[in-house]
């Protein structure tokens, strides 16, 4: 009896072991990469480092670059945090539905052009933003030999050129728009696999129920079968709106944006991490950005998770 | 388009009271001073000018345009009979006319710094050039230069600038203000006016060919009726036509960086300014419109009149200038005569109080606001500019009731940013100190009534109280939120909701709609509640919701609906819960957004408009089993059909006025047979 406990005993560490031994490698790999990094733009967040000298606590006990952000930097309060949160809103829930909307209409052709499009669609999101900006950059330039302000020069709707990506009050709208015309990206491909997958059966079950058009059709069967690809989605589209900044500085060709019409906060943690190299208050701007968007996630979470 | 039409009238109404009440008036002004208050309606205020000499013994014939150099010696296009005189008010007296034997109807006259005199005479399609003392220096004709070779050149309006530059205004020439290089050669076309086209004329350019484009007459751009350079080299310019800057300050490029369109034609003829960078400019309809050197229009007065002979009135006001003591000369080209006014005290302290803050002394600037407020209390122009003053020495607050006084909403809005931001900083400790209280709170009082119990009993208790029928009624508009399609069925099916609640409903949309429309923040309420039609609001609110829902139950009813009017009624109420909540939050927040977050704002609106538009239009389909096609067939029939509701019921009011009258006409008729 004694005998067969101590074998069991024996086996059960064996299998902790070989559990140990099987998740090392992605523990690792996760804490060296993702976690320790993570930590440390934490931890230098409550220091003054500008990459040459050794960080030292800043003051306040450490929370000075939190005060400073909150109460003194006036470009964070008036431009900075409006932009993100208006960009957010139109790009992050925009784009999501025109990804949703874009995969539903793909999953109801053939499989040939549905491959030719959706690449064709992928494709922005993919190059990547220098792409994205010689392209629009060329039609929205600012002289006379831009596309756009050549056709409406030419048909007198303005008498001079407008300068589109300098100033302040066409800035931001035209960055809203790029990104949605860009935003058919990892979570368009996730949905589009995910309409794909839904069992075709289900569809004729619900017409013998009793539901009579598409619209029913998505509300009832297709939304509750892929909520786990509409969840990816939404959190991407998400993540993807707070953490896309590149095409404002891209565009306009310059940090800070034209008097910060187009800044969002990932410029303004470039802005001061890589320009001005004060690390520890770009890192306490990135640990905000990192709440903003977990709360933002949460959210989506409660919408679109399985609750069980 | 409102606001434009407003002040094209009440300039109409000047121009009529100007004329009928010129012999009432005490002081020596002949006509009244206005100025715009802060609802953009032009008002009396105190006179800025009184008439000073009127003079008509220089024999001057159709004289055109005046120039006074700096030793206030005026210097005037006396065009009618070929010569330049020169003239000093001082003495009263011509000091010497200058003449030259090709001059034929010399128009435009300019004196530069250096003291070289420029004559433009349009029939002898030249300029001239002399020097002040009147020994001829050069002539220029037109410019020999190819791209100027199709043009006609007959100079009306001259400027130069300190490198002898001219700039020259011609009749006929559309492309813009000629510029002039001190040779006489062609440099090209200073500054240009937009071809304004009428949506007709668009159409017409897409789909009409060359040869009928050329039929349907001129495409040109509006004209420009003066040009002007300033002391410093700044150019000024003055166009006539609707719906453009009619006054422009160029940029060197010659792009206008001042905004003068005030939607009708003011008509400007000439421009001056003096050493304050004060503009002053006269329009053919006789006014005198004055502008601070930043294009904000400050007042103006004078009127037109061809019958009377009155100072102060004129049949042609053609030019204007002023010399250095601040008085202004003016010219009537159809009586010859020359008219001056001296400013008043009034327009003096706003000239000085204006500099001040220029030069940056923000403190000296408020006193003197404070003077000219001590003569016009409800100065517009005062309030906005101690705001503005105070703004800039970062006494935000304080400026705040100033730019309420003025209406000036933008800077307002800047104004309270600071003072937000202040109090925001202040009160930080404190609110993340009581929002982690609350937290804690909230998780020990969830976690303890886990373990004790103590608030089932009340909560029990405010169950009961949502499960009264009336109650339980309002608050299943809740359920729309999660699940319409079913929450439509159960209405349709009577086993939820109710008449009575779906009116509770409304009353409230009512109520916070009137809370909406009347009570928002300074910054977003741009009519103030006391200039509502208050009548017109409810009346409208009422017929536009019930005929809806009256008209979707006509259309719906021959159209294979099964909903009845009672069900549209219950389901267009049940689904206004977001637009009520979007209404009140909107409101609320009004008071402490600034237009920085203006976005904010309007997204909370549309989604809440946008939401409960949606859920009518779910409601449509579940309530009348309709597919999507047929829903959106029925909603836009709907529409149609309220549209043709409304006209019919015009129709019927107009007739019925008709009728009324030719029945009561009748009976009049009727009466004075049988009884006399």
């Amino acid at each position: 009896m004694a005998e067969t406990l101590h074998s069991f005993k024996k086996e059960i560490n064996r299998d902790k072991v070989a559990t140990v031994l099987l998740i090392l490698p992605y523990i690792l790999l996760f804490s060296t990469f993702i976690i320790l990094p993570v930590l440390v733009a934490g931890l230098l967040s409550f220091t003054y480092f500008d990459l040459i000298q050794a960080p030292r606590l800043a003051d306040l006990y450490g929370t000075f670059n939190y005060v400073m952000l909150f109460t003194q930097d006036e470009n964070f309060l008036k431009y900075v945090i409006p932009n993100t949160l208006k960009y957010a809103i139109i790009v992050g829930p925009g784009g999501y539905i025109l990804a949703f909307l874009m995969a539903w209409m793909l999953s109801q052709i053939q499989a040939t052009p549905r491959k030719i499009i959706s690449l064709a669609l992928y494709t922005p999101s993919m190059v990547g933003g220098v792409f994205i900006a010689v392209v629009w950059r060329t039609l929205f330039s600012g002289n006379d030999d831009g596309y756009i302000n050549a056709l409406l020069l030419q048909y007198d709707f303005i008498d001079e050129a407008i300068q589109f990506l300098q100033s302040p009050e066409y800035l931001l709208n035209i960055m809203i728009f790029v990104s949605l015309w860009s935003s058919m990206g990892i979570g368009f491909l996730a949905m589009l696999a995910g309409l794909l997958n839904v069992d075709k059966t289900l569809y004729e079950a619900a017409y013998v129920d009793g539901i009579k058009n598409r619209f029913q059709e998505i509300i009832y069967i297709t939304i509750p079968q892929m909520k786990p690809q509409m969840l990816f989605g939404a959190v991407m589209a998400i993540v993807g709106a707070f953490n896309s900044g590149y095409i404002g500085v891209a565009l306009s060709g310059a940090n800070p944006t034209p008097q910060y019409s187009g800044q969002l906060i990932i410029n303004h943690i470039e802005d001061y991490g890589f320009i001005r190299y004060e690390m520890g208050y770009a890192a306490a701007i990135s640990v905000v950005l990192l709440l903003i968007i977990v709360l933002f996630s949460k959210v989506a979470y409660t919408l679109f998770g399985e609750r069980d | 388009m409102k606001k434009q039409l407003i002040l094209f009238l009440s300039l109409l109404i000047i121009a009529i009271n100007t004329l009928a009440f010129t012999e009432v008036d005490a002081s020596s002004t002949t006509t009244y001073t206005y100025a715009i208050d802060r609802k953009g309606f032009f008002v009396v205020t105190q006179d800025a000018y009184l008439p000073h000499r009127t003079i008509l013994d220089l024999d001057l014939d159709s004289p055109e345009d005046v120039f006074i150099d700096e030793f206030d010696n005026l210097f005037i296009a006396d065009t009618g009979n070929r010569r330049i005189v020169v003239y000093d008010p001082s003495v009263d007296e011509i000091l010497y006319e200058i003449t030259h034997p090709d001059f034929s109807s010399p128009r435009g006259v300019f004196v530069t710094e250096d003291n070289e005199l420029y004559v433009a005479d349009s029939s002898a399609e030249a300029v001239f050039k002399f020097n002040v003392d009147g020994t001829f220096i050069e002539k220029y004709t037109k410019p020999t230069s190819a791209s100027f070779e199709a043009t006609s050149f007959s100079p009306k309006r001259i400027a130069v600038d300190n490198q002898d530059n001219m700039f020259i205004v011609a009749e006929g020439v559309f492309n813009g203000v000629i510029q002039l290089s001190d040779s006489g050669e062609f440099l090209g076309y200073f500054t240009t006016n937009k071809v304004n086209l009428t949506a007709k004329q668009l159409w017409e350019n897409l789909i009409l060919s060359d040869v009928q484009l050329e039929q349907v007459g001129d495409r040109n751009p509006v004209n420009f009726s003066n040009v002007f350079v300033d002391k410093e080299g700044i150019k000024y310019s003055t166009s006539l036509g609707n719906n453009i800057n009619n006054l422009k300050k160029h940029n060197t490029d010659g792009s206008s960086n001042i905004d003068t369109n005030f939607g009708f034609d003011l008509g400007l003829v000439d421009i001056y300014t003096d050493s304050q960078g004060i503009i002053y400019t006269a329009s053919d309809s006789g006014l005198i419109n004055i502008f601070t050197s930043d294009g904000y229009y400050i007042f103006s007065f004078g009127s037109s009149s061809d019958k009377e002979d009155v100072s102060g009135l004129y049949s042609d006001l053609t030019s204007i200038a002023v010399d250095s003591e601040g008085r202004l000369w003016t010219l009537d080209s159809d009586k010859s005569f020359i008219q001056s006014y001296t400013p008043t005290e009034y327009s003096t302290t706003i000239y000085n109080a204006l500099t001040l803050y220029k030069e940056g002394k923000y403190a000296d600037a408020v006193s003197e606001w404070e003077n000219v407020l001590m003569l016009n209390q409800l100065s517009v122009l005062a309030h906005n500019e101690i705001g503005r003053n105070l703004y800039s020495q970062g006494e935000y607050e304080e400026s705040m009731g100033h730019f309420v006084l003025s209406g000036n909403r933008g800077l307002y809005s800047q104004s309270f940013w600071e003072v937000r931001n202040v109090s925001l900083q202040n009160n930080l400790p404190f609110l993340l100190l009581s929002f982690i209280v609350i937290m804690i709170g909230y998780y020990t009082i969830k976690y303890t009534n886990k373990k004790y119990h103590y608030l089932t009993e009340p909560f029990n208790k405010v169950k009961k109280v949502g499960q009264i029928r009336i109650i339980n009624d309002v608050l299943y508009m809740f359920n729309l939120i999660k699940h319409p399609l079913d929450s439509f069925y159960y209405i349709k099916k009577k086993s939820k909701g109710s008449y009575k609640g779906a009116t509770i409903i409304f009353g409230m949309f009512f109520v916070s709609y009137l809370i909406f429309i009347t009570g928002k923040g300074f910054i977003y309420q741009y009519v103030e509640a006391a200039d509502m039609d208050l009548n017109a609001i409810v009346l409208g609110f009422f017929t536009m919701t019930l005929l809806f829902i009256y008209s979707n139950h006509l259309v719906s009813s021959i159209n294979d609906g099964e909903g009845g009017l009672g069900d549209i009624y219950k389901g267009v109420m049940y689904s206004l819960l977001p637009v009520i909540v979007a209404l009140l939050l909107v409101t609320y927040l009004s008071y402490y957004f600034t237009y920085n977050e203006v976005f904010i704002l309007s997204s909370i609106l549309n989604a809440g408009i946008g939401w409960t538009l949606l859920l009518v239009f779910l409601a449509v389909q579940e309530l009348h089993n309709y597919s999507i096609r047929n829903s959106l067939k029925s909603i836009l029939l709907t529409l149609l059909f309220m549209a043709i509701l409304m006209i019919l019921f015009a129709f019927i009011q107009i007739m019925g006025d008709q009728l009324i009258q030719f029945v009561l006409g009748l009976i009049k008729e009727v009466f004075r047979n049988v009884f006399n």
